[in-house]
């Protein structure tokens, strides 16, 4: 059993505080949504537990089972199991999906030599091995074989930069995915492969953060825990039913009740 | 006309003497020496740049190299002229310039005059063309004829501080089919100039490609001219891939001079230390309908520099024409510096499109990031997307073998990390 703690965690982007004490514990085998209005937070949790230069971290730890992630450049975190689907994610012109998702595989795989040299010790995996898996994880998400000769999110439309995300995710099997409003951009057929994608990651041994502004997701992808976000704070956690009650209520009710010092 | 007096002073010495005795111990026919003589005459005070001249602003002629123009070399060691019996029994010729002269005189003859160019490579275009020596080519592909493997030329100047002064003439003929690749490199470190003077005549209908690698070693400096001369409905592409670690001033040309003629110049630039590479290019275009396009890449690290000065120049009698200079520059550290200067001279209204960009910036910080939370570390991060730009160009090539070979050569500075081939 693995997890992802986040303590106390205050953010600030040029110099303004956007998170104000995130407390939030994922263990692995849960799925965790977290809904909010916009700007209260939610790409800047997922994008500074990731390490983005941008978000100044002032106070608090992440622990992925008692290792603090904060203290790791942004790639030691994604090699210590955590994963982003990023909600824009970014093209690589000239580098192919195939080319781009095996060089990732190796650059996981590969690991510091044990004597101390800096020298790192490869451990590539098998192209044979390497081509079955994307052949099944390309079946899972129905994308074909164009798909994954093309440049990485190069002219993709937003479901196929999503489904490219989904993609990694499972070729990449990490311990805990965060997955910052995947369904955005998505009309309902590419929705439901993304969500299917995200659901066969379910697993014992993977947690999963689900940032999503609306609770469309929610009615494919279940989760065992809802979090509210308003203003950079967590201020309500229920089950799923917190998610209908937010879709047919709004946010500002939360607001409301938050200010009021009912929430 | 520039009166002598403001002239500066030519710090090499090329007299008619010098270029007669080169040429009688060479044993040339006299036909070769004339030229030679007359290549020799247009190396006068008022071919050498003053350094005023828009070209030759971002580059001071100072501290030139001191060693010997005249080369004893006669041959590089080594070198090959691989080609598929196929196309030699249909006539092409692929063999050293001074070879091709004592076989085919008739061919080679009408070529081997000096020809014209750009004005800012005078007085180098004229000293290799009197002074020519080991590793000069000459390429004929006769009307119709198609060669299918690609012409390959390993050139290697061994170490020394004489001058590496080439001669490469590739002259297709109508309707004809060539892919001719020179991949430059020199041994040692002394100081030395290098010129390596191209030209390549594109007969109509012709499809030609010219690959030029350049692996100088760090004390050259590299003064080569190419020009590129378009014929109707020909089809013209050239790489320039600049990899060494000298520094290089280079004249590069293209003149159309027909109807619906394609010319698609590009280049890859990887230089680091403090090299300065220092390109002028003028896309002459002239026709019905034909088409012109620049596409040069350049990864600076360290100190480098990459100036480019390139000017579009669409003639008055030409109609509807298309043309475009593309240059973009990533800088990898922040002493790194691009210069790209796009001139555009549009000399009719009958344009159908005419064009430049030009840029110069770090790697963006968003897509390092979302490669590093892929799990690749800085470095690798930032090879691939070095690597992502400069395919671009390289996917441009169709043949796997010259793809892999320009990728050899920016390997040192870019690095191999998306090298895999096997799936894309």
């Amino acid at each position: 059993m693995s997890s992802l703690e986040i303590k106390d965690l205050v953010v600030s982007v040029e110099g303004k505080t956007i998170l104000n004490g995130i407390d939030l514990v994922v263990e692995s085998g849960s799925v965790h949504a977290i809904m909010g209005p916009n700007g209260s937070g939610k790409s800047t949790l997922s994008l500074a537990i990731m390490g983005h230069p941008k978000y100044k971290v002032e106070r608090g730890r992440v622990l992925l089972d008692g290792v603090d992630l904060l203290k790791l450049p942004v790639d030691a975190r994604a090699r210590a199991g955590v994963f982003l689907a990023f909600q824009y994610p970014s093209a690589i012109p000239g580098v192919s999906v195939a080319n781009f998702l095996r060089t990732a595989i190796n650059a996981r795989r590969a690991a510091p030599s044990a004597d101390g040299t800096g020298e790192v010790k490869k451990n590539d995996m098998p192209i044979p091995q390497f081509r079955k898996l994307l052949a099944e994880k390309m079946k899972l998400l129905g994308v074909d074989d164009s798909f994954i000769t093309r440049s990485v999110n190069d002219g993709f439309s937003g479901g196929e930069k999503k489904r490219l995300e989904i993609l990694q995710m499972h070729m990449f099997q990490p311990r805990f995915a965060i997955l910052d409003e995947t369904d955005s951009g998505l009309d309902i057929d590419a929705l439901k492969v993304v969500a299917e994608g995200i659901e066969a990651m379910r697993s014992p041994d993977v947690g999963m953060l689900l940032i999503t502004h609306y609770e469309r997701i929610l009615r494919y992808v279940h989760p065992d825990f809802v979090h509210v976000l308003v203003d950079g704070r967590v201020v309500r956690t229920g089950g799923r039913e917190l998610a209908a009650e937010l879709e047919s209520k709004g946010y500002e009710f939360v607001r409301e009740a938050l200010y009021a010092g009912k929430a | 006309m520039v009166s002598t007096a403001e002239l500066v002073s030519v710090p090499l010495l090329l007299d008619p003497e010098m270029v007669e005795q080169h040429s009688l111990r060479r044993e040339e026919p006299e036909w070769l020496r004339a030229a030679r003589l007359e290549a020799q005459l247009r190396f006068t005070p008022e071919a050498w740049p003053t350094g005023e001249e828009e070209e030759w602003r971002r580059f001071p002629l100072k501290d030139l190299p001191e060693g010997p123009l005249v080369s004893t070399l006669d041959h590089l060691p080594g070198i090959q002229f691989k080609i598929e019996p196929e196309a030699t029994a249909l006539g092409v010729i692929f063999k050293g310039l001074l070879r091709a002269s004592l076989d085919n005189p008739d061919l080679v003859r009408p070529y081997v005059a000096p020809g014209d160019g750009m004005p800012s490579h005078a007085a180098f275009r004229a000293l290799a063309d009197a002074l020519w020596s080991a590793g000069s080519t000459f390429v004929y592909v006769p009307a119709g004829v198609e060669v299918r493997q690609p012409l390959v030329l390993e050139k290697v100047w061994p170490a020394g501080a004489d001058a590496m002064l080439s001669r490469t003439i590739l002259v297709a003929e109508r309707d004809c089919v060539v892919t001719l690749v020179e991949d430059l490199t020199s041994e040692g470190e002394a100081p030395r100039i290098a010129v390596p003077h191209v030209e390549v005549h594109a007969g109509p209908g012709a499809h030609v490609t010219y690959v030029g690698i350049r692996r100088f070693a760090r004390g050259v400096l590299d003064f080569g001219f190419q020009r590129f001369r378009s014929a109707r409905d020909s089809d013209l592409r050239s790489l320039n891939v600049f990899a060494g670690e000298g520094r290089s001033k280079v004249g590069i040309e293209s003149d159309i001079e027909g109807n619906g003629a394609t010319v698609k110049l590009f280049g890859l630039v990887a230089a680091g230390d403090s090299q300065r590479i220092d390109v002028n290019t003028l896309q002459r275009v002239d026709g019905r309908a034909s088409q012109s396009d620049l596409l040069y890449l350049s990864a600076l690290y360290d100190r480098a520099k990459a100036i480019f000065y390139g000017k579009i120049r669409v003639e008055p009698t030409s109609h509807g024409t298309g043309s475009y200079q593309e240059c973009r520059n990533m800088l990898l550290s922040p002493e790194a510096g691009a210069d790209p200067i796009p001139v555009l001279e549009i000399l009719t209204n009958d344009v159908v499109r005419c064009g430049h960009g030009a840029t110069a910036g770090a790697l963006s910080d968003e897509e390092l990031f979302y490669a590093m939370s892929r799990g690749f570390d800085r470095q690798a991060a930032q090879q691939l997307l070095v690597h992502g730009f400069f395919r671009r160009v390289i996917n441009e090539l169709k043949d796997e073998h010259v793809r892999q070979r320009v990728l050899n050569a920016v390997r040192p500075r870019i690095g191999n990390i998306a090298e895999m081939g096997v799936l894309a």
